[in-house]
C-alpha cells in the first residue's frame, strides 16, 4: 500500500495536467483532467479495488484543489469517477484499470470530435447577413464560426472585450484572420448594441443540472439584456462540461469566496483600485436556465432542461 | 384500555345501550356463527341496494307506491334519530357549560340514528374522549355490527355492514367543483379527530376483526336526508352540532382535527373479507388526522401491510398471488374509506400490488410472504427512509451561514433538512409561515426550538457568509434586518409578503410532483412560491421520488381533498376554559386567535352584527338588528339547530350596545361568549347560500420551483418526467 502510494505520488498529476494545457492550447480542461487521470492510473499499481478507487479519488481532489478553475475540471473528474464506479464490480483491479484506461483514452480522443459536433449542430443557426454578439473567447464558438465561414455564410460579429483578461481581443484577432467583419465592444456597451444583434452566442465553463451555465463573468448580465431585448441567447457546450452542480444563486458556486467584493476595511490604506479590481472581482457567474434559449451540444441542440435530463440519465443508472 | 375511563361516564353507557338497541331494530338478532353472519350480510346488502334505488327513484319524482313502506320506514327511523339528536342538544343546553356527560349523550344519539340507506349510513358520530373511554371491548371475536352494539354496550362505534352498493356516479363527480358537489352518498365523514376517538378506534382495531368496516357518520347526510333537501350537499364536515363543535375545539392544533373522507368506489372489496386490525388502526388514525403527512402515511401503511402479509393465510385451493391481491384490495378500500389516499401512499400501494402480482404462480405461501416482506422493507429503506436522509443532507448543503430560511407549514422532510443544517453548524434564521386552520407550523417551531435554533446569539459572525457586516454597517439580503443569525420566527401567512423580503431561501415540502413538473402541496404553498418567485428568492422543495406522479393536474380544483369546513371557524375563548391539546397545551395560535377574536367580536358590535347576520340584508342602523334578528329567530330558530337563535339574539344584543337594557345585554354578551355561540360562523350550515370551503391542497406551477431536492440529486421541475421514466424502466 505504502509502496503504491509512494509510486503514485511520484507521478505529479497536477504538473501533468498543467503541461497538457500549456502544450495544447485547444485542449479543454475536463479533457486534460481525464487525460492526466488516465496517465496516473497507468503508472500506479494498486492491488485492491478499494485502494485503487481511493487513489483515483485523491488524485481528483488534488487536481480540483490545485487549479483555480475547478468547475469544468471537476466535470471531467466526475465523468471519470462515474465511469469507475460503473466498472467497480469488475473481476479484478487490473481488469478495471484496463477498462478505465480504454474508456479514458476514448474520451480524450473523442473530445476533439465533440467540438466539431457542436459546430455541426449549431452552424445552421447562423445565417447570411446576420449580426452575432459573442461574449469573451471560447474555442467552441470559434469552431462554430469557422464552420459557418466554410459554409460561405456572411455575417458580422460583435465581441465583448470581456474584462479583466480582455479575452475578447483574442477572439477578434482570430475572426479577423478568418475574414469575418468584427468589432470589439465594451462590456458596458452590450445594452447599446443589443438592438442591432440577431443572436447571441456564449460558451460555457460548465453546464449545471438546472440547465443553467457557468461562464466568464458578464454572461449573466448579457443574458438578462438579451431576454429583455427578446434576442435568442444560445449557449455552446460539449457534453463533458455537464457538471453535477445546482447553483441557486451567484453565491452558490464552488468558486465562491467570501472575500470577493466584500467591503473589506480599506479606510487607512492607499489603494491601487486598478489592482483591487481584478483581485476582488469574481471571474465566473451563473446564468439561470430561464434566460437561455437553446444549448448547442455534441448530443444535439437541446433546451436547458434537456441538459438535466441527460445528466440524470447519465448518473442515475 | 380504559385508562381514560372516569366515573362520570358510567351513566351514559346505559343510555347508549338503550339507544343502540333501539337503533339496531333492523339487525338486532344476535348472530351466532360466521356463516349465518355472511348470509345475513349478503341479504342486507341486497336489501339496502334495493332501498337505495327506490330512494333515487323517489327523488326523481317517480312513483313507486308499491315500495312505499320501505321508504316510510326509513323516514321513521330518521325522525327518531333527529329526535335523539335534539334531545341530546336540549340536554346539553340545559347543562350550560356542558360537561362530559352531555357530550356522551350526543354520542349516544349518534349511535341511535342507526344505519339506513347509504346516503345516511350513519348518523353523526361524535367520538368524544368520554365515549372513547367508555368504549371497552370484550376480547371475543365480533362478527356483526349489531352484535358489537349489543354485546358491548359501551362501544360507541357502530359498524356498518358493507360498502355502498352503488358508487357515486361519475357524472355527479364531474360538476364544476367535483368534490364539493358530489352527492351526499359520495361524501361522508367521521366526526372524530380527538384522541378519544382515536383511542376508541385503536381499541376497536385491536380485536379480531369482524367483517365490517367502521364507517363514520355525516351529519350532513343526516340533515339533508331528514329535511328533504336535495342530496347535493356541498361539503361534509366533522363537527355536526354545537356539541361537536365544542369538542372540536378541544382538539390540539397539532392533532389537527377530524378526518373527512370521500367514499371512493370500493373496487374489489369483498363482503366477508376481514379488515386486519393493523389496517384498522392505521386507517382510523389517518382518518382522525393522527397520522398525517405523506411520509408518515406511506410508512405506516407499509408497516401495516407487513403485518397483514405475515398473518395472511391463503384460503384452500387458491394461489397466493391472486387471493392476496383481493385481500389487500379490501384492506386498501378500508383505508381509502377513512381518508383519501395521498399521491405517495397511492404510489406505494400500486407498487405493492404490482409486486404481489409479479409473484410466480406456483410460489409457496411462506416464500411469497417472505419475499414480499423483504421487498417492502427494501422499498421503505430505499425510497423513504434513506431517501429522506439523503435529501436532508443534500438540502442542508444549500443552507449557508447567514441565510434566512422561510418555510411553510410543517413538512417532515424540511424539518429533517433544517435540523441537519443546524447540526452541520450552519447559522441561519428560520421563518415559519403557518396557514390556517391546521397550524401545523407550530409543531415545527416547537421542534426547532427544542433543537436549539433559538439559542443562537443574534450577532454571530458569519464564517463564510455572503455578506459580512463590516464597519460600514452594510449587510445584504439573507441577513435579517436586525442582523440576526439565528432564531425562529413564527408568522401567519398574512405576513408572507413582508417576511419574504427578508428571506434568502424558501424550503418547502410537497405532497407530490406531477408529470408536468407542477407541485401538489398543502394549500397556500402556491402562494408562498409565487411570492418567492416575485421577490427572486429561490424555492427549494424537498421531495422523495416515490411521490412523483404520472398524473397531470392543471389546477387545484380538478382534484382536491376537502378539509372539514368547521375548521375555518374561529373559536374565541376556548383556550380559557378548556385544555386545548391532549397535554393541555394552550398554544400560541389558539390563544392569539381567541384573544384577537374576542376583542373583535365583543368590542365592535356593528361589524359583528354584519358578519353574523349575513343571510339577510343587514339593517342600516346599529340599533335595529336586535329586534329584527330576534324576529327571524323566532321563525326559524326551532328547526334550524339550537345554537343559532340564541346566538343571533345575543349578537343582536351586543350590536345594540347603545341600547338601554344593559344588564340584559351583559347577560347576552356573556352568552355570546359562551363556548357554543361565540363563533360568528357557527350557523353557517343553516344559513342560506353561505358556504365554507376548506381545500387542503393546491397546485404550484413548475416555474415557481427552483429546484427539487430528491434522493437522485437536485433536479429542476422539468426533469420530473425523466425520473418517472427512469424508474418505470427499472421496474
Amino acid at each position: 500500500m505504502t509502496n503504491t502510494g509512494s509510486e503514485s505520488s511520484q507521478f505529479d498529476i497536477v504538473k501533468h495536467y498543467n503541461d497538457l494545457v500549456e502544450t495544447d492550447s485547444s485542449i479543454s480542461s475536463p479533457v486534460a483532467a481525464v487525460g492526466s487521470l488516465v496517465k496516473m492510473i497507468e503508472k500506479q499499481n494498486a492491488t485492491t479495488m478499494l485502494e485503487f478507487m481511493m487513489i483515483v479519488r485523491t488524485a481528483c481532489d488534488k487536481l480540483k484543489k490545485a487549479t483555480n478553475n475547478s468547475i469544468s475540471l471537476s466535470a471531467g473528474c466526475d465523468v471519470f469517477l462515474q465511469q469507475m464506479s460503473r466498472l467497480s464490480n469488475a473481476q479484478s483491479v487490473d481488469e478495471c484499470r484496463r477498462a478505465l484506461i480504454r474508456a479514458g483514452s476514448d474520451f480524450v480522443q473523442g473530445a476533439g470530435k465533440c467540438r466539431d459536433n457542436v459546430a455541426e449542430f449549431g452552424s445552421p443557426f447562423v445565417r447570411d447577413d446576420q449580426t452575432i454578439l459573442v461574449h469573451s473567447y471560447s474555442r467552441v464558438i470559434m469552431g462554430l464560426l469557422r464552420r459557418a465561414v466554410k459554409q460561405n455564410k456572411r455575417f458580422r460579429v460583435y465581441i465583448t472585450e470581456s474584462r479583466p483578461d480582455q479575452s475578447g481581443l483574442q477572439a477578434a484577432e482570430e475572426l479577423n484572420r478568418l475574414g469575418v467583419p468584427c468589432e470589439v465592444i465594451l462590456d458596458a456597451a452590450v445594452g447599446y448594441i443589443i438592438e442591432k444583434v440577431d443572436l447571441i452566442l456564449v460558451g460555457a465553463e460548465g453546464v449545471v443540472e438546472s440547465g443553467g451555465l457557468i461562464n466568464k463573468i458578464g454572461t449573466y448580465q448579457l443574458a438578462i439584456i438579451a431576454k429583455a431585448a427578446k434576442k435568442p441567447f444560445y449557449a455552446l457546450a460539449e457534453s463533458f462540461k455537464f457538471v453535477r452542480l445546482y447553483p441557486l444563486s451567484q453565491y452558490d458556486l464552488p468558486t465562491f469566496r467570501s472575500d470577493l467584493l466584500s467591503f473589506k476595511d480599506k479606510a487607512d490604506a492607499k489603494i491601487d483600485w486598478q489592482a483591487e479590481l481584478s483581485r476582488s472581482n469574481p471571474m465566473l457567474d451563473y446564468t439561470p436556465p430561464d434566460l437561455i434559449t437553446l444549448m448547442f451540444t455534441d448530443l444535439g441542440v437541446m433546451t436547458p432542461s434537456g441538459v438535466s435530463d441527460e445528466l440524470i440519465k447519465f448518473y442515475l443508472d | 384500555m380504559s385508562k381514560q375511563q372516569s366515573p362520570g361516564r358510567a351513566e351514559t353507557t346505559a343510555e347508549i345501550e338503550e339507544t343502540a338497541a333501539a337503533s339496531s331494530s333492523s339487525a338486532n338478532q344476535p348472530v351466532v356463527d360466521a356463516a349465518a353472519a355472511s348470509k345475513e350480510l349478503a341479504k342486507k346488502a341486497k336489501e339496502e341496494r334495493r332501498r337505495l334505488k327506490e330512494l333515487e327513484l323517489k327523488a326523481k319524482g317517480i312513483d313507486i307506491s308499491g315500495k312505499a313502506p320501505a321508504a316510510k320506514k326509513k323516514t321513521k327511523s330518521q325522525q327518531r334519530a333527529i329526535q335523539e339528536q335534539q334531545r341530546a342538544e336540549k340536554q346539553n343546553k340545559a347543562g350550560g357549560s356542558g360537561g362530559l356527560q352531555h357530550r356522551d349523550t350526543a354520542g349516544a344519539s349518534g349511535v341511535a340514528s342507526g344505519r339506513e340507506s347509504r346516503s345516511e349510513i350513519g348518523s353523526q358520530h361524535s367520538a368524544t374522549p368520554a365515549t372513547a373511554a367508555g368504549a371497552s371491548h370484550k376480547n371475543t371475536p365480533v362478527n356483526m355490527n349489531s352484535r358489537v352494539a349489543l354485546e358491548d354496550k359501551r362501544m360507541h362505534l357502530y359498524l356498518h355492514l358493507d360498502f355502498p352498493p352503488h358508487p357515486p356516479s361519475s357524472a355527479s363527480a364531474l360538476s364544476l367543483i367535483p368534490t364539493l358537489s358530489t352527492n351526499s352518498s359520495a361524501v361522508a365523514e367521521r366526526g372524530t379527530g380527538d384522541s378519544g376517538a382515536l383511542a376508541a378506534g385503536i381499541e376497536n382495531a385491536s380485536h379480531p376483526p369482524g367483517p365490517q368496516v367502521v364507517v363514520g357518520l355525516s351529519r350532513e347526510e343526516y340533515v339533508s336526508a331528514s329535511t328533504g333537501e336535495p342530496a347535493t350537499v356541498t361539503v361534509s364536515h366533522g363537527a355536526s352540532g354545537p356539541v361537536e363543535a365544542r369538542l372540536r375545539d378541544a382538539l390540539a392544533p397539532f392533532n389537527s382535527g377530524p378526518g373527512q373522507r370521500k367514499i371512493a368506489k370500493p373496487t374489489g372489496g369483498m363482503v366477508g373479507i376481514e379488515i386486519h386490525p393493523q389496517i384498522k388502526e392505521v386507517g382510523l388514525r389517518m382518518g382522525s388526522m393522527d397520522i398525517t403527512g405523506s411520509n408518515a402515511r406511506a410508512e405506516s401503511v407499509l408497516a401495516a401491510f407487513v403485518k397483514v402479509i405475515k398473518d395472511y393465510v391463503s384460503p384452500p385451493l387458491t394461489v397466493i398471488n391472486r387471493s392476496l391481491i383481493q385481500y389487500v384490495s379490501t384492506q386498501i378500500n378500508f383505508l381509502v374509506h377513512q381518508r383519501p389516499m395521498c399521491v405517495g401512499m397511492g404510489n406505494v400501494i400500486r407498487w405493492l400490488k404490482n409486486e404481489i402480482s409479479k409473484l410466480p404462480a406456483e410460489i409457496k405461501d411462506e416464500d411469497a410472504k417472505r419475499t414480499l416482506i423483504t421487498l417492502i422493507g427494501d422499498y421503505v429503506q430505499e425510497r423513504i427512509t434513506a431517501a429522506g436522509k439523503f435529501i436532508a443532507d443534500a438540502g442542508a448543503q444549500k443552507v449557508q451561514d447567514g441565510d434566512v430560511i422561510l418555510t411553510f407549514g410543517a413538512s417532515s422532510t424540511v424539518q429533517r433538512l433544517l435540523i441537519a443544517a443546524h447540526y452541520m453548524g450552519r447559522r441561519f434564521r428560520v421563518i415559519v409561515i403557518d396557514p390556517r386552520p391546521q397550524a401545523e407550523g407550530l409543531g415545527l417551531v416547537r421542534k426547532l426550538v427544542e433543537q436549539g435554533f433559538s439559542d443562537l446569539s443574534p450577532e454571530l459572525e458569519s464564517t463564510d457568509g455572503l455578506f459580512t457586516i463590516d464597519q460600514h454597517g452594510v449587510h445584504g439580503k439573507g441577513r435579517g434586518r436586525n442582523g440576526m443569525n439565528g432564531g425562529v420566527t413564527y408568522a401567519p401567512i398574512t405576513a408572507l409578503s413582508f417576511l419574504m423580503r427578508e428571506a434568502s431561501k424558501v424550503f418547502l415540502g410537497a405532497e407530490a410532483f406531477l408529470a408536468n413538473g407542477a407541485m401538489l402541496a398543502r394549500s397556500g404553498t402556491a402562494m408562498v412560491a409565487l411570492a418567492a418567485h416575485s421577490y427572486h428568492v429561490p424555492v427549494i422543495v424537498a421531495c422523495e421520488t416515490y411521490k412523483f406522479s404520472e398524473r397531470i393536474q392543471l389546477d387545484a380544483v380538478v382534484n382536491n381533498e376537502l378539509g372539514v369546513p368547521d375548521m375555518l371557524m374561529y373559536k374565541p375563548g376556548i383556550s380559557d376554559s378548556q385544555p386545548v391539546g391532549p397535554q393541555g397545551d394552550k398554544t400560541l395560535a389558539y390563544m392569539e386567535y381567541s384573544a384577537y377574536a374576542r376583542d373583535r367580536y365583543s368590542a365592535r358590535p356593528r361589524w359583528n352584527n354584519y358578519s353574523l347576520s349575513m343571510k339577510g340584508p343587514v339593517s342600516d342602523t346599529a340599533n335595529a338588528p336586535l329586534g329584527k334578528d330576534k324576529g327571524k329567530d323566532k321563525d326559524k330558530g326551532k328547526d334550524k339547530g339550537k345554537g343559532k337563535g340564541k346566538d343571533k339574539g345575543s349578537r343582536g344584543a351586543a350590536a345594540a350596545a347603545a341600547g338601554s337594557d344593559s344588564s340584559a345585554m351583559a347577560a347576552e354578551t356573556k352568552a355570546a361568549l359562551s363556548l357554543k355561540n361565540n363563533c360568528p360562523l357557527s350557523d353557517w350550515r343553516t344559513t342560506h347560500n353561505l358556504r365554507l370551503l376548506n381545500l387542503t391542497q393546491d397546485v404550484t406551477p413548475p416555474e415557481f420551483v427552483t429546484v427539487i431536492v430528491t434522493e437522485v440529486g437536485m433536479i429542476p421541475t422539468t426533469s420530473v418526467p425523466v425520473v418517472l421514466r427512469e424508474y418505470r424502466n427499472q421496474m
